[in-house]
């Protein structure tokens, strides 16, 4: 007999918050600079939640100092609901309502290196010339050819099962494992994390043949695989 | 159910205009009541390809614009009666067209006739871009050349991001491939791109293949619809062309050079 369903469920899910350095306790320093910065991005900061982070001289700071500053991030429609892992911040948890986020050995957080889920793409049809596709939040495949003067970029790997003929940009916020792997060699331009390579003059040592590119010291390596 | 055809290319001059009358043409010698526009608003040709220019009194801008009705500027075809024509402006430009009176025009035409034939002009602006937006169907028109393909490559990406159809996440617009100019000689001489070369980058089914032919300029600056000459390999392509559209299967022609008799070698023909 199947057993009735309990109503609840348990389920792992990831989410992205912002995080607030700081190194200075003055209720008014820390208020403008959040009301700017929610000004700026107002549909992203906006009564957001967010972890805070304190500098580690500011762990000694008095607990009604703690609570004032909290408030005021509150005042300002930002919402504290924890303490990033940093060395301020048991002291922070035992002086607030905040509990520390484990956030495994990442023990310095940074909004910009937030992970982020990833979120892959997948192309059935061709890209054309003039086209641009791009993979914010993961990788990229393709399942036609990418065009001439074509481009696809991804903040991971490129996978091209046709031919790539346009350009093709991978780990374009900095990753430099990421990879472009294509069936047909023939483009005009390859990067791997803001290192490029042009191809003005069709090379036969890749022209045509399945190729795979990676970052290898700083330098991009074009390997042929396969066994064609 | 009507059915709207954009004949479109990108580049211009690679025979839009002249595959519009003619394949509007052959339609109509197939029987389907035919509309056919010219939506070069500003640089009216069509009217001169179909030799109905010194009967165009209201145009395509007259009727957007509520001065005339659609039935005062469809002009009908004195050689085929199912052939209309609906002629641009000469004297206005393209800002002229609304996506609303557009797509109103459609509409009444699609009460009346079975196709609508959209001669796009050329470039990716508004013009180009009101004629291919609501297709069903599209024929681009492709010389065997680098920058025509580049170009065409681009209106297929176009169509398949920016039509009507695609913005309302329907069937993709169904893409025709219709390669004129062809000249076999220059391409086994390697001086012109191939059928498979151009179909290796676009990546669309073949519709027809028109081959190079004096006909053709002839026919155009006489004000006749190429298909409707006679002895002509253009038209027999431009015919088969229409009929591979409606369904049928036709094997491809005119792809190898002639074989040149002995007669007409002395002759230097």
């Amino acid at each position: 007999m199947p057993r009735p369903e309990p109503g609840c469920r348990l389920k792992a899910a990831r989410f992205s918050l912002p995080v607030l350095h700081f190194d200075n306790m003055d209720v008014a320093v820390v208020s403008a600079f959040i009301r700017e910065q929610v000004q700026r991005a107002r549909s992203l900061l906006e009564d957001a939640s967010i972890l805070l982070a304190p500098d580690e001289s500011l762990a000694g700071a008095g607990p009604e100092d703690i609570q004032a500053l909290v408030q005021a991030c509150r005042g300002e429609r930002l919402f504290p609901v924890g303490l990033a892992q940093v060395d301020a911040a048991e002291h922070w948890q035992s002086h607030s309502q905040l509990r520390v986020f484990h956030t495994g050995n990442t023990a310095v957080l940074n909004a910009s290196t937030a992970k982020v889920t990833a979120r892959n793409r997948f192309l059935q049809q061709m890209v054309r010339s003039g086209q641009q596709a791009m993979v914010a939040e993961g990788a990229l495949t393709v399942l036609a050819n990418v065009s001439a003067t074509a481009e696809v970029l991804a903040r991971d790997d490129i996978h091209i099962y046709g031919t790539l003929k346009g350009k093709a940009l991978a780990g374009i916020q900095g990753n430099a494992d990421a990879r472009i792997i294509c069936q047909r060699f023939e483009a005009e331009l390859v990067a791997i994390a803001g290192h490029y390579r042009l191809f003005d003059e069709p090379d036969p040592a890749w022209f045509g043949k399945p190729v795979c590119v990676r970052l290898e010291n700083d330098q991009l390596v074009l390997q042929v695989f396969g066994n064609r | 159910m009507a059915e709207i055809i954009v004949v479109t290319s990108g580049k211009g001059g690679v025979g839009k205009t002249t595959s519009s009358a003619s394949f509007a043409a052959g339609l109509a010698m197939r029987g389907h009541k035919t509309a056919v526009i010219d939506f070069d608003v500003g640089l009216r040709n069509l009217d001169l390809v179909l030799g109905c220019e010194r009967r165009v009194v209201y145009d395509l801008v007259n009727v957007i614009q509520d001065e005339a009705k659609l039935h005062q500027a469809l002009i009908r075809d004195k050689r085929l009666e199912n052939l209309y024509i609906l002629p641009a402006s000469q004297t206005r430009d393209k800002d002229a067209l609304t996506p609303e009176g557009v797509e109103r025009v459609l509409n009444e035409l699609k009460e009346e006739f079975d196709y609508i034939v959209c001669d796009s002009p050329a470039g990716i602006e508004r013009g180009a871009f009101l004629a291919l937006y609501h297709a069903d169907q599209a024929v681009v028109v492709v010389n065997p050349e680098v920058s025509s393909v580049r170009d065409s490559d681009r209106i297929l990406g176009i169509l398949a991001s920016k039509s009507k159809r695609a913005e309302e996440n329907a069937e993709p617009v169904k893409e025709h491939l219709l390669l004129t100019r062809y000249c076999p000689e220059k391409v086994e001489k390697g001086d012109m791109l191939s059928v498979d070369d151009v179909l290796e980058i676009l990546g669309i089914p073949l519709l027809g293949v028109i081959p190079e032919s004096e006909a053709v300029l002839q026919s155009s600056n006489a004000g006749v619809p190429v298909i409707l000459q006679e002895n002509s390999q253009a038209a027999e392509a431009y015919k088969d062309a229409v009929a591979r559209y409606l369904g049928e299967e036709r094997e491809m022609r005119f792809l190898q050079p002639e074989k040149k008799g002995l007669f007409k070698r002395l002759l230097g023909g």
